[in-house]
Order: structure tokens, then C-alpha cells, then sequence
């Protein structure tokens, strides 16, 4: 058996430590402090306006298909389609979810399944009709656009790894008048959801965003050893800066082993 | 269906599945690679299936819906159920009979799908460039932000920026180099923890918004 890239090994591990601790603090009833990110706190206002104008919620999804590097970001989206499913079964609003990936379409079903069927209204929710797929991502905008000049909703959320599709969907919505609420892990795109959403998560608030609004003390500690992760990240950052400075080379090799 | 294969299988699955695929990363092991390799390969015929399970669902849905010419939910719905049936037969035909690289393949290919593509594809780019001007408006401190920075290197690659503005150069790349290149960095750093946490709290069964419910 031969070992490699080493350092990345022991990463993991200090993070599956970190983890497991989070999770023993979880068990003895730590509750983390986090601090309220408005675009989470938004998602109820969103649903609560379609509620006011009598008009559907639009959960839109990036288009990352599973099992590639963008795969995170498509599973807290989907965690989250199923949290603001729970909000318009309990609020009465009705919620489309959009994607133009196949492979996530049973996943949504069952996230809005499981969300209507929490909130308290399973009836709500029509596979046939709440999941718009569409077959690549120009179509995705396209589609959208159709969706928008036939039967605008009045919020839409989009939350998922976007690419090129993410400027003209941004644009689409905010021309049928919805309320926006926008964050993607891809980081060019990021900047355009900031300038033209209403709330936009920033970095790597779309992670946490499952964690953020669970009552599951567990899932919330995470956020603290993302935290403590972060933290060890930096530390060696400037150590591996100041070791290069001082000219100890060896170090930045070692870590890239 | 009982909660052990709707619930428990899946969790039991993934964290098998993900924890022998991580391992081929850091160990080199002849075990480890024949299992990954298997691993994927099944992925690619779930993938196959989940194609094959589609089809039907497509034929269930349209096929009514063209039968009998169904106006629902938009006017001329049926046409529309139509072209995409007979598209996806034709492909379906075309690419199981005479292959993918065939000319015939390539020839509908070319007629039918690259110029409805190429429509969306344009149709998409003005809803980009609107999209743009949108958000060079500064409507908040985080578009000037946004508007400032972009403003300068919109001038810096315009010839006619370094004209008017000879100094624009070093200052541009310093935008680039140091202040855009550090941010960056520090995002990639904290979007990479954010998923290293995300797979491991979904290998473990703690991220489980995509499963059914609890038991």
C-alpha cells in the first residue's frame, strides 16, 4: 500500500475531527453563535409576498450536474428547495422549482414532496407541473422567459451553481418583477447576483444555508467547525507565506505533497 | 416501501461509496482502484437507466397530450408534444440504428437541434447584455463597488482607454494582480471548505434535505 498526497490526507483528517467535534458539542447542547444573514432571513419575505400577490414561488437550481466538482453546491440547493417548500405549504403559496439538469430532478421531487408534506399541505404539490426542467442552459433562460410571459411568479430564488445562464436569468426575473434572492458558488457570476439580486449569499454563506435555517443543533455546529476549519486554514497560510519569505522552502513543498 | 431501502440504504450506500472513492485519493491500493473504477461504471449505467426510464416518462406525458390535441396548459400544446416526439424518436432511431457520428445522425442534427440552440443561445445574449447594464448601475455601495473596478479594466482593454488615460495600465494590473486575485483566493478558499464540510456532513447522513422522510 503506497500513501499519497499526504498533506491532503491529514487535512482531512483535521477536518473530520473538527466535524466529529462539532458534533459532540452538539450532543452536550452548545448552540453556536451564527450571525443573521439576510438573504436566509428573506426567503419567508419572498414567499410571503407570492402569498400577497396571489402568484408562485420560483426555486431555480444551478445548472451543475451530481457528482462533479459543483456538487455542494447543488445539494444545499436542493436542502433548501425543500426548507422554502415547507414555507409555501405553510403560507399557502404555490412553488415551481426550476432546473436543467436530469439527474437532479428526482432529488427536487423528493425535497418538495418532503417540504409540502412538513408544512402541512402534500396536496400542494404536483409533480407534473411545480418541476420545470429544461434540457441544457440556454433552453434553461429560454424557458424561463416563456414561464415569466405567461405566469410571472412574483419571487424567485436561485440558489445552485450558475454560469453563464446566471446573468440572463437574473435579468428575466427582475424584468417580470420578482423578487430576488440569488447565491452561487461559482465565483464569476457571483459579483453579477450581488449588483442585481434583492439579497444575494455571499462566499460560502450558500453552504451553511441548510445548517442556518435547521433546528438540528448538530447541523448548526458544523457551521462552527467550518469555522475552526477556516481558522487552520489561515494559520497555515501565513505560515507558509512567512516560510517563504524567510527563504524555507521546504515547508510550501511539504505542503504540497 | 419500507424506511430501511427508502431511508437507510441510500445513507448506508453513499457513505460506503464516498468513503472508498476519497480513499483512492490519498492510498494506492490495486482493491481500492478496482472498486472506484466499478463504482463509476455503475454510475454510468444508473445513468443509462435513469435515460431509458426517461424516455418513457416523456412518451407518457406528451403521448396523451398530442393524442388528444390537448390545448393545456398553453394554446397549440399538442404541437408542441409532437415536434418533441417525433425529435426525440428520430434521434433515438437515427442514433441506436446508424450511430452517433453517422451522417444522417449529423445531418438532422445539424437541420433540426443546432439552429433551435443557436435561437435560445441568442435570444439568452440580450438578456445578458441588459443584464450587464443593470448591474452597472449603482444602486448600492456594493455595485459601486462593482462598477468602479469594472469601469477601470472596461477602459484599460479598450485602445482607447490607455490613450485618455495613460496611467490606467499599472493600475489596472494592481487591481487585478493584488486586490481581485486576493479576494479570490480567499473565496476559493472558503467555498473549498464550505464543500470539504457540505460532502463530509452528507457522507455522514447530518445534510439530508434530499432524502425521504424520517423514519
Amino acid at each position: 500500500m503506497i500513501f499519497k498526497n499526504m498533506f491532503g490526507l491529514l487535512l482531512t483528517i483535521v477536518y473530520a475531527v473538527i466535524l466529529y467535534i462539532a458534533i459532540q458539542r452538539a450532543e452536550k447542547g452548545v448552540t453556536p453563535f451564527i450571525r443573521k444573514i439576510p438573504a436566509l432571513d428573506a426567503i419567508e419575505e419572498a414567499v410571503g409576498r407570492s402569498v400577497e400577490l396571489g402568484k408562485p414561488t420560483f426555486f431555480t437550481i444551478g445548472g451543475a450536474s451530481m457528482g462533479g466538482t459543483w456538487t455542494g453546491g447543488t445539494l444545499a440547493a436542493i436542502s433548501m428547495a425543500r426548507y422554502t417548500a415547507d414555507i409555501c405549504s405553510r403560507k399557502g403559496s404555490k412553488m415551481w422549482t426550476g432546473t436543467s439538469i436530469i439527474d437532479q430532478v428526482p432529488l427536487i421531487d423528493e425535497a418538495m414532496r418532503i417540504g409540502f408534506l412538513e408544512g402541512g399541505d402534500p396536496e400542494a404539490y404536483n409533480y407534473e407541473t411545480d418541476i420545470k426542467w429544461f434540457p441544457n442552459q440556454m433552453a434553461y433562460i429560454a424557458g424561463c422567459a416563456g414561464l415569466y410571459a405567461r405566469s410571472p411568479p412574483a419571487s424567485q430564488i436561485l440558489l445552485g451553481s450558475y454560469m453563464a445562464e446566471c446573468l440572463a436569468m437574473c435579468e428575466v426575473a427582475r424584468r417580470g418583477g420578482a423578487f430576488l434572492i440569488g447565491g452561487t458558488d461559482y465565483r464569476p457570476y457571483m459579483p453579477y447576483m450581488i449588483a442585481i439580486c434583492d439579497y444575494a449569499l455571499i462566499g460560502e454563506e450558500i453552504f451553511i444555508a441548510s445548517a442556518y435555517v435547521s433546528e438540528d443543533l448538530a447541523l448548526k455546529n458544523t457551521i462552527w467547525a467550518e469555522d475552526i476549519a477556516k481558522a487552520v486554514m489561515i494559520v497555515l497560510t501565513v505560515i507558509g507565506a512567512l516560510s517563504n519569505v524567510i527563504g524555507f522552502s521546504d515547508l510550501i513543498t511539504w505542503f504540497g505533497m | 416501501m419500507s424506511v430501511t431501502f427508502r431511508r437507510l440504504l441510500p445513507l448506508y450506500l453513499t457513505f460506503i461509496v464516498a468513503v472508498i472513492i476519497a480513499l483512492r485519493s490519498f492510498v494506492v491500493h490495486p482493491t481500492l482502484a478496482l472498486l472506484g473504477t466499478t463504482f463509476l461504471k455503475w454510475s454510468s449505467l444508473i445513468r443509462a437507466i435513469t435515460v431509458g426510464l426517461g424516455f418513457i416518462s416523456i412518451l407518457l406525458f406528451h403521448g396523451p397530450k398530442l393524442v388528444s390535441r390537448s390545448n393545456d396548459p398553453i394554446p397549440y400544446q399538442w404541437f408542441y408534444s409532437g415536434t418533441t416526439l417525433f425529435g426525440m424518436f428520430l434521434f433515438a432511431l437515427l442514433g441506436v440504428g446508424l450511430g452517433v457520428r453517422s451522417s444522417s445522425y449529423l445531418w438532422w442534427y445539424d437541420v433540426f437541434y443546432r439552429p433551435v440552440a443557436g435561437l435560445s443561445t441568442a435570444v439568452s445574449g440580450f438578456f445578458a447584455l441588459t443584464a450587464m447594464y443593470r448591474s452597472f448601475r449603482i444602486r448600492s455601495l456594493e455595485s459601486l463597488f462593482l462598477v468602479g473596478p469594472a469601469l477601470l479594466i472596461l477602459l484599460y482593454d479598450a485602445p482607447i482607454g490607455t490613450i485618455l488615460l495613460p496611467g490606467i495600465g499599472p493600475l489596472a494590473d494592481y487591481i487585478f494582480l493584488y486586490i481581485a486575485a486576493s479576494a479570490f483566493r480567499g473565496f476559493i478558499v472558503a467555498a473549498s471548505l464550505g464543500t470539504i464540510l457540505t460532502s463530509m456532513r452528507t457522507i455522514i447522513g447530518r445534510e439530508k434535505g434530499y432524502l425521504p422522510e424520517e423514519a
